[in-house]
């Protein structure tokens, strides 16, 4: 079994036509400190795995164990508990709190974290050691989302789970953020997950995970992971 | 309007019924009260008018101080100058036994035309033996039906009892012959002739008293008893007017007071609504700021992209107008009939009067419509490229506080936060603070009323005011509260939802949201009760009543908890708004 494991997952909404399967049966294993891309074009599912995994909805069948623990069968305090504790999550649109500064907005997350880093250490090592007292709008895209990035890793959470986290940035920058979580996740030893429709994503990844119509098309391992420098987009 | 802009209109007021249902809500108190409060004085003044002229009440009251009463040649004189239509004699005189006044009327009940006295109860006199009684008053005995009474060693029967027009007001009536006496019983007999003319009351032109007490009314009348004073000369007769009636001049001043209150409540009751009404469509229409540029980058016109917004609060606006009607009518009602604990009220005129109706109706129509045109025309004015991409967020700033270290590092985390967003809104502080200041003025100034008019003797008649006053206040805080945490939560969508992600539990996500409600409600109350003193000093001094020292220190308590206590019940009741919010939210592109 693996440190996170999904078993015949299957997610349906209740529409007015009747009911839409957004995940059908998803079944895999990932491991710690792996970086894995999740890939699909849009309307694939990839949302409602990322909502199913972050713990912020409930599936209809199917389990899903981390670290040994079915967090599938959660109630609804249970699973903030689980999104406070074990989940980390990086936004598309980053989030940042407009009125905190970049420390304040780490401690955000780090305040109700009994297992938490220190806000200020994290933050020096996605190089913000500088930046510590500056507001979301004094920083540029890249630099929100390392202070999105540190807010996540400074809880000390089990995953990692990253939204399209290049999505606002430019193509450089965009590189630049990606490195970084591939850095965490074998630096810290953490599951990193990203959310992606970039294709070009799958040669950095460790595993890359497939999604079309809510089913899992492919799950690949690439033994010998390219470095984001050199992969091209 | 094409079909399809109807059906987008339908949807918008489906979408938003509840902010709809608020604004309908706000204007049926607003309105509500203005005209309520607001039609008082002229219903009081048409129904004392109609009691005038149903009556036939005299203008002037001629009292002779010669115990032979009037001279044959005096009274033709009168009969003469004014027509004998309009002029009438009485003899009227008082006793006193055991300490107690009586005053007794002769009068030709059958051919009574000037000050006719109104049976309430039983019948008038049959034989010589029946008499009538005035009904009982704060100061005037009880007598019922059948009782016997003995004046003048006579015994007689009380057939009836009365009121006579003169003595409307229920506060104590002097006596003529006994100083500093007032009187406990009056009794009418019926006497074809009178040994003695010792009264003369005189009617003139009926129309001119229609506004009550006019200046064109006291022109006249200081005219004709001038001509009186010079025909009786003062030592022989006292001539007494209506302004020396205090019972029907004290209810049409008391009129005029609840007329000037309401004035000044209007503007004020306006202003909130007002305020309160714009920022929800300032608020809406900035959520519809994706929709409206895609009506723009399709080529529709502003006025076509705006109707529907303008359409939503013109409809709000009106159905709270029309469920207003019947409330500012049942308030009149109330208000009116609180005025017989004082006076024996004629009977409420039912006419339908609409001035202060129609006129707050119109302006809040006409109000709330240009203001929500003209913050929709600011945003479709720009670009559809522009208004496509997203509203820059506000960037975050440093507060004053934090340069003060020995404040700002003592405050928690949690507060820091909040008070930065405070001040970093100001828009939002000065709509909120500014609307809860407000409505905590009304419900200091209500209380405030309320203090003075129990500790003034008399003063009750307007405690009924201070009451519709507290009432209304109250609701209409309540409502801005709600509507204003309503917006603020809107507002952060995004916010709470990230939050939520972050695994705050829903306690810790409301404290956070909250928190900074509180604050501002707290900040806006507190601020009401200086500007709520020197309104009331203002109210006080227009309607020359009461004191601010009079004001009990309850009341500078119990403003800022009431508003207080709305903010808690508004932000109990928005709680599960903020749990139902969807973490999806936090995902999607800023809105």
């Amino acid at each position: 079994m693996g440190f996170l494991t999904l078993e015949n997952v299957t997610k349906e909404y209740k529409t007015q036509a009747g009911s839409f399967r957004a995940l059908s049966e998803v079944s895999c294993e990932l491991e710690n400190g792996e970086f894995v891309v999740v890939l699909g074009p849009s309307g694939a599912g990839k949302t409602t795995l990322l909502n199913l995994l972050g713990g912020m909805d409930t599936l209809t069948s199917g389990t899903i164990t981390l670290d040994g623990k079915v967090v599938s069968n959660l109630n609804k305090k249970q699973l903030t508990q689980y999104r406070r504790t074990e989940i980390g999550f990086v936004f598309q649109f980053y989030n940042l709190m407009p009125n905190l500064t970049a420390l304040e907005n780490v401690e955000l997350a780090t305040e109700i974290c009994p297992q938490a880093l220190n806000p200020k250490k994290v933050l020096e090592d996605v190089e913000l050691g500088g930046r510590l007292s500056h507001f979301p709008a004094q920083l540029s895209g890249g630099e929100q989302q390392r202070v999105s990035i540190a807010r996540a890793i400074a809880k000390n959470p089990k995953i990692l789970l990253c939204d399209e986290p290049t999505g606002a940035l430019d193509y450089l920058t965009g590189k630049n953020i990606l490195g970084l979580l591939y850095d965490i996740s074998k630096t810290n030893n953490k599951l990193v997950i990203v959310v992606t429709h970039n294709q070009a994503l799958k040669e950095m990844a460790d595993k890359v995970v497939k999604i079309k119509n809510g089913q899992i098309e492919s799950i690949t391992v690439n033994k010998n992971p390219k470095p984001i420098s050199e992969i091209e987009w | 309007m094409t079909t399809t802009a109807f059906k987008a209109t339908l949807r918008l007021f489906k979408k938003h019924i509840i902010r709809l249902l608020t604004i309908l809500a706000i204007v049926v108190v607003s309105i509500g009260f203005m005209s309520g409060i607001g039609e008082v004085e002229g219903k009081i003044k048409t129904s004392t008018y109609r009691y005038y002229q149903s009556q036939n009440i005299s203008d002037f009251h001629l009292k002779s101080k010669n115990p032979t009463g009037f001279s044959a040649d005096q009274i033709m004189w009168i009969e003469e100058r004014f027509s004998t239509e309009n002029a009438e004699t009485v003899f009227a005189y008082e006793t006193k036994v055991d300490e107690e006044v009586s005053r007794i009327y002769a009068i030709d009940l059958e051919d009574q035309h000037i000050n006719k006295l109104q049976l309430i109860e039983g019948k008038m006199p049959a034989s010589a033996d029946e008499i009538l009684v005035e009904r009982k008053t704060n100061f005037l005995k009880e007598h019922k039906l059948g009782d016997k009474v003995s004046i003048g060693g006579n015994q007689y029967k009380i057939c009836g009892i009365v009121v006579n027009p003169l003595l409307l007001g229920r506060i104590e009536e002097p006596s003529w012959q006994y100083d500093g006496d007032h009187l406990s019983n009056v009794y009418y007999f019926d006497s074809a002739t009178s040994p003695i003319v010792g009264d003369v009351y005189i009617t003139l032109d009926r129309t001119l008293f229609k506004e009550c007490f006019s200046a064109k009314y006291k022109k006249q009348i200081e005219a004709i008893k001038q001509e009186l004073a010079i025909k009786f000369g003062n030592e022989e007769v006292v001539i007494l007017t209506l302004y020396e009636n205090f019972g029907i001049y004290s209810l049409c001043e008391y009129a005029k007071k609840v007329g000037v209150i309401g004035i000044v409540f209007v503007v004020f009751f306006l202003l909130i609504t007002l305020l309160v009404v714009y920022s929800t469509m300032q608020r809406l229409m900035s959520e519809e700021r994706p929709q409206i540029a895609c009506m723009k980058t399709l080529g529709f016109s502003n006025f076509a992209i705006l109707i529907k917004y303008v359409l939503f609060v013109f409809v709000a606006a009106l159905l709270g107008g029309v469920v207003a009607f019947p409330v500012g009518y049942g308030l009149s009602y109330i208000i009116y009939q609180a005025f017989n604990l004082h006076y024996t009220m004629p009977a409420f005129p039912k006419t339908l009067e609409f001035f202060y109706y129609m006129m707050t109706l119109i302006i809040i129509l006409f109000a709330t419509t240009l203001l929500t045109y003209l913050t929709g025309h600011k945003a479709t004015k720009e670009k559809p490229a522009i208004l496509l991409t997203p509203k820059a967020p506000k960037s975050g700033k440093k507060v004053f506080m934090e340069h003060i270290p020995f404040i700002w590092k003592r405050l928690s985390f949690k507060y820091k936060s909040t008070v930065r967003n405070v001040f970093l809104f100001k828009s939002r502080l000065f709509m909120t603070v500014l609307s809860i200041m407000g409505s905590a003025v009304l419900v200091f100034a209500g209380l405030g009323l309320m203090d003075c008019s129990n500790s003034i003797p008399g003063g009750e008649s307007l405690s009924t005011i201070a009451l519709a006053i507290i009432a209304f206040s109250a609701l209409l805080s309540a409502l801005v509260i709600y509507n204003l945490t309503n917006i603020n939560i809107s507002e952060r969508n995004r916010e709470v939802a990230t939050l939520m992600v972050l695994g705050y539990h829903n306690k810790e996500v409301c404290g956070y949201i909250f928190r900074e409600i509180y604050i501002m409600s707290f900040v806006g109350a507190l601020l009401g009760l200086p500007v709520g003193l020197g309104f009331v000093e203002f109210v006080f001094g227009l309607i020359d009543f009461g004191t601010v020292s009079q004001i009990k220190w309850t009341t500078y308590v119990f403003t800022p908890l009431i508003a207080m206590a709305f903010s808690f019940l508004s932000t109990l009741l928005l709680y599960k708004k903020i749990t139902k919010i969807d973490m999806n939210a936090s995902l999607k592109t800023v809105e």
